[in-house]
């Protein structure tokens, strides 16, 4: 009787040892999952999309709106990649506000740093006729730094300056060329 | 095609080819000016582009260098004229002038050079107040002039 007493008991602490591995097994095992989960989001945080129009508003009011023909989204880098995509932009020049539009093949657009790196962009305005041409830019949304280390093309109706690189900022509307210019001005 | 026909046929293409000929004369004429300096400030504020360092400015054979260059354009994106500052030293074959300032009418072609302006054709030289240089023409008016022209001989001669 004794035998069986302990028997049954030796079966119950078996059975709750079991129990417990059981129940640590599916703790460890929940926390794969959610590992597992974290990252397939991880991965799946980019979100591509086609033929996008976006809105980037501060203080309530449209800051950049971008459109694209191709958009990628990176949601952990807070970075979007952008081809065939136009930016448009609202700059103060002098008592005017100008709605500042420009067209590049591909560019991309740190939402964290507000620095848009953009490659052949052409139609920045510098004043209402007068326009420039770039092959590789960085602009910042923030400050409106704008400088490239390559060709850059400035147009107005009688005129074309040429030069190999700029630096300036298109909220101030002053821009600098250092590195030799060569200017055209067609007679009127 | 009747005699008469061939002939005006060939007028025709004559006069295009004459037309032609006129065409390219006014193309070359329009050449445009040619700045190149190291660099280049632009405000747009004040709408003005600000060459500086090395600054050569040249039309057709005409050549212009200056300290400073700078070029006003308007709100219709045109530049109508440039001031060159400093040094100004302009040449065209026997011309050349000196002055502090120079004035480039880009609508007139005219080249208005103040600040001591100094001129020389050949063996001519002139002082004045003004220097206007007509560059379509190829004239040169110097107003309050204070002249020394030195005559060539054999002119002096036929004149005699």
């Amino acid at each position: 009787m004794a035998l069986i007493l302990n028997s049954g008991k030796c079966l119950q602490r078996l059975i709750s040892f079991f129990l417990i591995i059981y129940v640590i097994g599916l703790y460890f095992s929940g926390c794969n999952y959610q590992e597992r989960k974290r990252l397939k989001i991880e991965r799946e945080n980019r979100l591509q999309l086609t033929d996008i129009k976006l809105r980037i508003i501060k203080e309530g009011r449209d800051d950049l709106k971008l459109f694209a023909d191709y958009l990628e989204y990176d949601r952990d880098n807070q970075v979007i990649d952008i081809n065939n995509g136009r930016f448009e932009k609202n700059i103060k020049f002098r008592t005017d506000i100008e709605n500042l539009k420009a067209g590049f093949k591909s560019g991309t657009y740190n939402l964290r740093s507000g620095i848009f790196n953009i490659n052949d962009v052409e139609g920045i305005l510098i004043d209402k006729n007068v326009r420039m041409k770039l092959y590789k830019i960085v602009l910042s949304n923030s400050t409106g730094d704008i400088g490239s280390e390559n060709e850059v093309i400035i147009r107005g109706n009688n005129f074309e300056f040429e030069g190999g690189g700029f630096s300036g900022n298109i909220k101030d509307g002053v821009y600098f060329f250092k590195d030799g210019i060569t200017a055209r001005i067609f007679n009127l | 095609m009747s005699l008469f026909g061939k002939l005006l046929l060939i007028l025709l293409v004559l006069q295009n080819q004459d037309n032609k000929s006129i065409k390219d004369q006014i193309k070359e004429d329009k050449s445009p000016v040619v700045i190149k300096a190291k660099n280049l400030k632009i405000e747009n504020q004040s709408r003005k582009a600000t060459f500086s360092e090395d600054v050569v400015a040249t039309k057709s054979d005409m050549v212009m260098t200056c300290n400073t260059l700078v070029a006003y354009y308007n709100e219709s994106g045109n530049i109508d004229k440039f001031d060159c500052i400093g040094d100004v030293y302009l040449k065209r074959k026997e011309k050349q002038a000196t002055s502090r300032k120079a004035t480039f009418d880009n609508k007139k072609e005219i080249i208005t050079m103040t600040g001591s302006p100094y001129y020389t054709d050949g063996e001519n030289k002139f002082w004045g107040e003004i220097v206007e240089y007509d560059i379509g023409k190829d004239e040169v008016n110097v107003k309050n002039i204070k002249a020394v022209v030195r005559v060539k001989d054999e002119k002096r001669r036929e004149s005699k």
